[in-house]
């Protein structure tokens, strides 16, 4: 969490879909600096060719010019290109393409309230405990019903941990505001809505220490809405939901 | 103009009923206070289940001031002797018409390793609830009054203390006070207009002294399980013994 993540350009991409949305924001802003600088050159040049002079007036007519026309053409099947290309590919892959059983993923329930994350493991039996609204309270952050046997092992953390090269899918549920799971080196924004289940997928290439934010102003402590994201290796990560599942004292 | 003598009635019937409330009783007289009501609330089951707060995931600094040690929470609490903690004890009805002095001082909540120390208190109305932090991380008080004002502030590490006076009476319930950064932290105090209150403790038990003799509404409540009360007639110079039990909803 303290690892400096922020320099002059995007944070560290550690994700496996994450070289396809950097592409697609790289390309959008070379080709917003293009327009910028084109349109900012031609406003110049009609500041100075069309101005008043001894003599002249100012020019206020719009100028009919076919180059004009195919230069705004070009600019539209341009960013059409962009939406139709790459953007809507790189979402269907995202949003629709969920990991399928064989490939092992892990699910974890994410849990938002204001102002902090909660992430919710089914633990060793590998099966959720039974949630529900009417269950929150002080004691019961998660919303577990303590009467199902199912929930006895499940693991609820503060902070995110997740192995390396392994498919994550994450349940979104939030107890009060619309909230946005954020991790920036994910590369992954989605918003948590009241009443609603969303899930997304993600998948970690490397490991290290980062950070889950929440990126839609929620309330006074929403600057505090941080949990620590640790991705490690396989065998770590089984080595830290073994001293979980230790710390619950079921043994 | 004709007016004007409608408007200044009017106030004095508005203002009249305030200004007559203030001080209504006559002053305590210590010498009444003969009589106590003791007893112990005890709990029908084992302790519930509830999960250890980790700390660490949302704040290091949190986690490293109990040693990486996992905290459970306070809400549900049930001694070695079938008791239940923090259960709020007071006298609900019973001593009307008395004027009793405050104690010097303020009442304290203190936030030690990111918990609330006491979890569960009473305190007088008209006192000052005085907020204390000695953790090196920021914190946010969040008063929910229903009956007081409610009170959201920002503490970061080292500040002064946050010193909220309690104008009226916040006993059923009492009011809650929460982190906003670091959601497991979670208080209650109850703002009472006399001396007769307790919080149970280690050994689940309770005692109300210094009562004049009388007919009294004795009620325990608890953040989970809510609240019941006892009705308890009592003679000069008794002590009288109550029980609550409690069990899971």
């Amino acid at each position: 969490m303290n690892e400096p993540q922020y320099g002059w350009w995007l944070p560290p991409q550690v994700s496996a879909h994450g070289d396809d949305i950097d592409l697609m924001i790289n390309m959008i802003h070379w080709f917003m600096l293009v327009l910028f600088v084109g349109w900012s050159i031609f406003i110049l040049y009609c500041l100075v060719r069309f101005r008043a002079r001894d003599g002249h007036s100012a020019v206020y007519q719009p100028i009919e010019a076919r180059f004009n026309r195919w230069l705004e053409i070009g600019v539209a099947v341009a960013e059409a290109a962009v939406l139709i290309a790459f953007a809507m590919p790189v979402w269907a892959k995202v949003k629709n393409q969920f990991p399928q059983p064989e490939s092992n993923p892990i699910v974890i329930r994410v849990v938002a309230e204001q102002f902090k994350w909660l992430f919710h493991y089914p633990g060793k039996d590998g099966i959720f405990g039974r949630t529900g609204a009417e269950y929150y309270a002080d004691d019961n952050p998660a919303g577990l019903d303590f009467d199902d046997d199912d929930g006895i092992d499940d693991i609820t953390v503060r902070g995110l941990h997740i192995p390396v090269d392994t498919p994550v899918i994450a349940r979104l549920v939030t107890k009060d505001v619309i909230h946005s799971f954020k991790i920036p080196v994910m590369r992954i924004t989605q918003d948590v809505v009241p009443g609603m289940e969303i899930p997304i997928w993600f998948e970690a290439r490397s490991t290290g220490n980062f950070q889950v934010g929440c990126a839609q102003l929620c309330g006074l402590g929403h600057y505090e809405m941080q949990a620590k994201l640790t991705i490690e290796s396989k065998q770590d990560f089984q080595r830290w939901l073994d001293e979980e599942h230790s710390v619950l004292g079921l043994d | 103009m004709e007016k004007r003598p409608i408007l200044i009635a009017t106030c004095l019937v508005i203002l009249f009923p305030a200004i007559s409330q203030a001080g209504d009783g006559k002053p305590w007289d210590s010498a009444m206070g003969t009589a106590t009501i003791t007893g112990s609330v005890k709990f029908d089951g084992k302790q519930p289940r509830s999960r250890p707060i980790d700390m660490a995931g949302a704040d290091e600094k949190c986690a490293e001031l109990h040693g990486g040690v996992r905290q459970k929470p306070e809400t549900v609490i049930v001694n070695d002797n079938g008791t239940l903690r923090n259960v709020f004890v007071w006298v609900k009805s019973g001593v009307e018409g008395w004027e009793f002095p405050l104690p010097g001082g303020d009442a304290t909540l203190e936030q030690i390793g990111c918990m609330y120390t006491p979890h569960v208190q009473g305190m007088r109305t008209g006192q000052a609830l005085a907020i204390k932090t000695s953790d090196p991380t920021a914190h946010n008080v969040h008063g929910f009054g229903k009956v007081n004002r409610s009170f959201n502030r920002s503490q970061p590490p080292g500040a002064g203390d946050i010193v909220i006076k309690m104008r009226r009476d916040e006993s059923h319930p009492p009011m809650k006070i929460k982190c906003d950064i670091h959601p497991w932290m979670n208080a209650y105090v109850g703002v009472v207009p006399h001396p007769y209150f307790a919080v149970t403790g280690a050994d689940g038990s309770f005692t109300l002294p210094n009562l004049p003799p009388g007919t009294y509404t004795v009620e325990a409540w608890h953040e989970k399980y809510d609240a019941m009360e006892q009705t308890v007639v009592i003679a000069d110079s008794a002590t009288q013994a109550i029980d609550f039990m409690f069990s899971k909803k």
